[in-house]
């Protein structure tokens, strides 16, 4: 009868365990961004002057990272570009990815301001057209993204235009749209925020082995009794 | 002592149906509304549909628990909890040692993994039940309710899967079988949630506030309560909320921090929200494709062919439907948030307000389990004199037409009812005066104002809840009065201050449980009626609940004052003691509308003790209020279907909880109801004293407390159905010995499970069965 050497058993054993079977996990990821431009429409009242336009990354919180999960910021310029009259910047995006880990609770936040001075002594109108384009997208087990734009002048309560992903449910959102909105500005300086804010988590979620790989370990526990009890008649 | 006998005399010279409130049909009765939810500027709720799926999804969700545990687990059928295996508590709310060891039962066992069965009820037994001298012949202070969690030291949760929370896990030194340890048992039973949105306060003892303070059972009560509120477009804060007739959102954060029913210990609410917001409503739990909430919304993935888990969103994205943005849409964190675990990022608005978000999510599900079709709802009733002594007596046979015997017993079951002043606790619609804001309502007159169907209604009014001022008999008025003064069993002063809605019944040693008289986590004790005595000596510190400003004495059943009078009385203020108008010190009068006391038959002054008599007198008797071991009175609907009754859930059967008031309680003392002594169950059949003798009285009550069962209840039918649930049912084994190697702790036992199959609106085939029915003998 053929005999199965011991030594065989115990390295067949080492390679089983030099597999990554604890860490077989399905990976996740998300990508969501948004992009902004401010212009100014109509007639302009004499009085008004566009001051200094810019962006700010007003919150980078990468959360807690866990295993190999990591995060990818593309950031706008502090300045935007003017194209005509329409002050437009580079998009901002966070996405991320991870096998196996996570990445929980990230927000980050850009801050786009547009200042508008008016030299009289009495309240000007203008006429001002936010354009924007936000998308949030999740993909594998799981990861859930939002993208919200608020909006507002000075200290006014702002509105907000909102797009949310979960794998769980809608794996993908965007929208792309404008705003025009009649600003009354008062006399000296004012300044039209735009406060984008990109929050995000994911998980790796832990796959079950296949059944295949149990039988498989079975198998080997049996024969390593065998050689045991081989030994042991002798 | 005289005025007692004038009572009794009154009392049965008067036709039956004269005295006191009577169980009126529940349709149209008005859920008291909350100012502020739904209503005004700028709602709370901007959308009740969705809050109400909501709120359903998290009563039954497995994964607020930290380890399986679902508001639902306890409060499944009928609204109750009808389970018998390790359901045992030793009577851990007793001030005495026995409370904190497990009693041999009826049945020669008990304790952890006992399976209960007939010979362990009533757990305070009687050689004879209906002879109150009779040998006890067994007592225990263990108490009957629902086994919840393990317990452990939160530590954390993932936000995406898994049920169970992280917690260090450790053998628990109470709940155990030998070396394992089983799933702890609470300390009272569990109480229906059908119809409970209409109590004023809720749990036995009062402590779910009616007013909701947005993070905590307590209302006005904690002074560190509050919510995050976006101010600005960059700036957040936290400010007070004050919601009224929310009791039940009061109620609903309290389980899912308890350590006996649903989590590990430390941990709190962002934690829960942290766990819960990213996920699927009911991730691992099968929905049934005729919801009666989700499918509606769109929200349900199953079909008729396949049942399937989960719903079709998060709960964030239900949050961002449901509420006002200004709870949820601040970015980032603050610093004025509280702290998240060691080594976890920041709290995010949206988490730190999840418990106002939970809470008021279940009030608003809540709210819409109203069992308002039963037959006592049904049936036709004498409305078209609100003056006539028979004013809403039910006529039996417009609903048994074909069955005179039934009509016959269901009329001297009512007559059983009222006869012995059952309808005056058990009183009105909701058969508890609980509902102090509802009955106010129905009492206020009004040419328009109905409850009742379309084509029987009962104008709202001063006879509203019962001829000849029925609700009067009960302390009932349109004043809405949380604190009443009536009468209790102590032999030389029985008139007291008592919280209406709440009685001592004389069901367990008052020594083990306080109920009503016991003190909430700041040291102030939970009643209304200490608070109004507090009141009365001018120590307004002492009142944490603002109702209690708005007690109107000339309203009480038993006088506080007899002007007429010109002796000193310790029970009763006299014209020796110097006396103010009610209400002056608000400079708002209480003395409109007085009633006749219906226990003296003088009409009531509105006069309460000047503070100085009042500090002088708060030692006596004339100051003293009646609510050690008081319970909240429980609705009577449904309870075909709610046993084990009592707050020790001591009595398995109807037939066991009348024989208690037919031997006038178990055990009496000062602070029992005086009604509990008039109590008279015995017919005509001899021989006197045996159950011969009581036992067609006891059987026609029991039939007529069945028709306050609704068939929708009966069925799981809507809006009583469910999704999916499994419940912990016991561990296996036995009370001798387990199984171990729990996977949530090796040495823990093995759980069983029971599984509660989703139900849609259309309810399941076969109706759930009383609580008797499954215990072997």
């Amino acid at each position: 009868m053929k005999t199965i050497k011991q030594t065989h058993i115990w390295l067949l054993m080492a390679g089983i365990l030099l597999l990554p079977i604890a860490s077989v996990q399905a990976s996740s990821a998300f990508s969501s961004q948004g992009e902004v431009g401010f212009s100014l429409s109509g007639p302009l009242p004499p009085e008004l002057s566009v001051g200094n336009v810019w962006f700010d990354n007003a919150i980078a919180d990468s959360g807690t990272q866990s295993g190999d999960g990591a995060l990818t910021l593309i950031m706008p310029a502090a300045l935007p570009s003017l194209t005509g009259n329409r002050y437009g910047f580079d998009v901002f995006k966070v996405s991320g990815h991870v096998n196996h880990g996570a990445v929980l609770n990230s927000v980050y936040a850009g801050w786009y301001n547009l200042e508008l001075l008016n030299s009289g002594t009495t309240s000007i109108s203008v006429e001002l057209v936010l354009d924007y384009q936000l998308s949030a997208a999740t993909f594998g087990q799981w990861a859930d993204s939002e993208a919200k734009l608020e909006y507002y002048l000075d200290e006014d309560l702002p509105e907000f235009v909102r797009v949310s992903a979960s794998t769980f449910s809608i794996g993908s959102d965007a929208v792309v749209g404008s705003k025009q909105l009649s600003l009354l500005l008062k006399p000296g300086r004012n300044v039209f925020h735009a406060d984008l804010t990109i929050a995000s988590s994911m998980e790796a979620a832990p796959v079950p082995l296949p059944a295949a790989i149990w039988s498989f370990l079975a198998g080997i526990i049996g024969l390593l009794g065998m050689t045991k009890r081989k030994f042991a008649d002798i | 002592m005289r005025l007692i006998n004038l009572f009794l005399l009154v009392s049965l010279a008067l036709p039956v149906f004269a005295h006191g409130p009577l169980p009126g049909p529940l349709t149209n009765v008005p859920v008291p509304e909350v100012p502020g939810l739904l209503d005004g500027s700028d709602p709370i709720v901007v959308d009740k549909n969705m809050a109400i799926a909501l709120g359903k999804a998290l009563f039954w969700d497995v994964n607020v628990g930290s380890d399986g545990m679902a508001c639902g687990s306890c409060h499944f059928h009928a609204g109750a909890d009808n389970r018998v295996k390790n359901q045992l508590n030793p009577g851990l709310k007793s001030s005495q040692l026995s409370g904190q060891s497990f009693d041999t039962l009826g049945s020669g066992s008990g304790g952890p993994n006992h399976t209960l069965t007939q010979a362990d009820f009533p757990l305070h037994k009687l050689a004879n039940p209906y002879d109150p001298a009779s040998a006890v012949v067994k007592d225990s202070d263990d108490v009957v309710a629902s086994s919840g969690t393990f317990s452990g030291e939160f530590k954390g949760a993932s936000m995406f899967s898994g049920t169970n929370d992280q917690c260090a896990r450790a053998n628990d030194p109470m709940f155990h079988v030998d070396v394992s340890s089983t799933r702890r048992v609470e300390p009272r039973n569990a109480p229906t949630v059908i119809n409970a949105i209409f109590n004023y306060r809720n749990f036995w003892d009062g402590r779910a506030n009616n007013i909701f303070n947005g993070s905590s059972p307590w209302g006005d009560r904690d002074p560190d309560a509050g919510v995050w509120v976006k101010t600005g477009a960059r700036s957040v804060a936290k400010q007070r909320l004050r919601l009224e007739n929310a009791s039940l959102a009061s109620l609903s954060v309290a389980p899912p921090l308890s350590d006996t029913e649903m989590s590990c210990r430390q941990r709190k609410w962002p934690s829960i929200g942290r766990k819960l917001l990213l996920r699927q409503p009911l991730q691992n739990q099968k929905v049934h494709y005729q919801d009666s909430v989700f499918a509606g919304l769109g929200l349900v993935s199953s079909s008729a062919s396949t049942e399937l888990p989960g719903l079709k969103t998060t709960y964030k994205a239900m949050i961002t439907k449901a509420f006002n943005p200004k709870y949820w849409s601040y970015s980032g964190t603050s610093g004025s948030f509280p702290p998240p675990p060691n080594g976890q990022s920041a709290y995010n608005q949206m988490e730190v307000n999840f418990s106002m978000f939970f809470g008021l999510a279940l009030q608003l599900y809540q709210g819409t389990l109203i069992s308002d079709q039963a037959p006592i709802d049904l049936v036709t009733r004498n409305v078209a004199n609100p003056n006539a002594i028979t004013y809403l007596k039910p006529d039996w046979s417009s609903l048994y037409p074909n069955d005179p015997a039934k009509v016959t017993q269901l009329n001297n079951g009512l007559g059983v009812f009222v006869g012995n002043h059952c309808s005056t606790c058990h009183g009105g619609p909701l058969t508890t005066t609980a509902p102090i804001v509802a009955y106010s309502k129905l009492l206020t007159p009004s040419n328009t104002n109905y409850y009742g169907s379309a084509n029987n209604k009962i104008y709202y009014g001063v006879n509203a809840l019962g001829p000849n001022r029925g609700g009067q008999v009960a302390g009932l008025t349109p004043a809405g009065n949380v604190v009443t003064r009536d009468t209790t069993l102590d032999p030389l002063y029985p008139a007291k201050l008592m919280d209406i809605g709440f009685a001592n019944t004389g069901v367990a040693d008052p020594n083990g449980d306080p109920g009503l008289g016991g003190v909430d986590d700041f040291g102030n004790p939970l009643s209304f009626s200490y608070q109004y005595q507090q009141y009365l000596a001018g120590n307004s510190a002492k009142v944490v609940d603002k109702a209690v400003n708005k007690v109107k004495a000339c309203d009480f059943i038993y006088p506080l004052y007899d002007g007429s009078s010109t002796l000193n009385d310790p029970m009763m203020f006299t014209s020796l003691d110097a006396m103010e108008v009610d209400g002056a010190r608000e400079g708002s009068l209480k003395n409109l509308g007085c009633i006749v006391s219906p226990l003296v038959a003088t009409l009531n002054e509105a006069k309460i003790p000047t503070v100085a008599t009042a500090q002088a007198a708060l030692n006596q008797p004339k100051m003293a209020f009646a609510t050690q071991a008081a319970f909240k009175i429980p609705s009577l609907r449904n309870v075909e279907l709610t046993g084990p009754y009592m707050h020790n859930g001591s009595m398995a059967s109807l037939e066991q909880v009348v024989e208690f008031y037919a031997r006038f309680g178990n055990f009496a003392n000062d602070n029992q109801h005086a009604f509990m002594n008039s109590i008279s169950l015995v017919g005509s059949q001899l021989p006197l004293g045996s159950e011969a003798a009581f036992a067609k009285n006891r059987d026609d009550l029991i039939a007529f407390l069945k028709t306050f069962t609704d068939d929708r209840v009966r069925y799981e039918r809507a809006p009583f159905d469910h999704p999916e649930v499994k419940v912990p049912n016991g561990h296996v084994g036995d009370e001798q010995a387990v199984t171990a190697g729990n996977p949530l702790q090796a040495g823990f036992a093995a759980d069983e499970w029971l599984t509660i199959p989703a139900v849609g609106a259309n309810g399941s085939a076969a109706p759930i069965q009383p609580f008797e029915n499954q215990l072997q003998p």
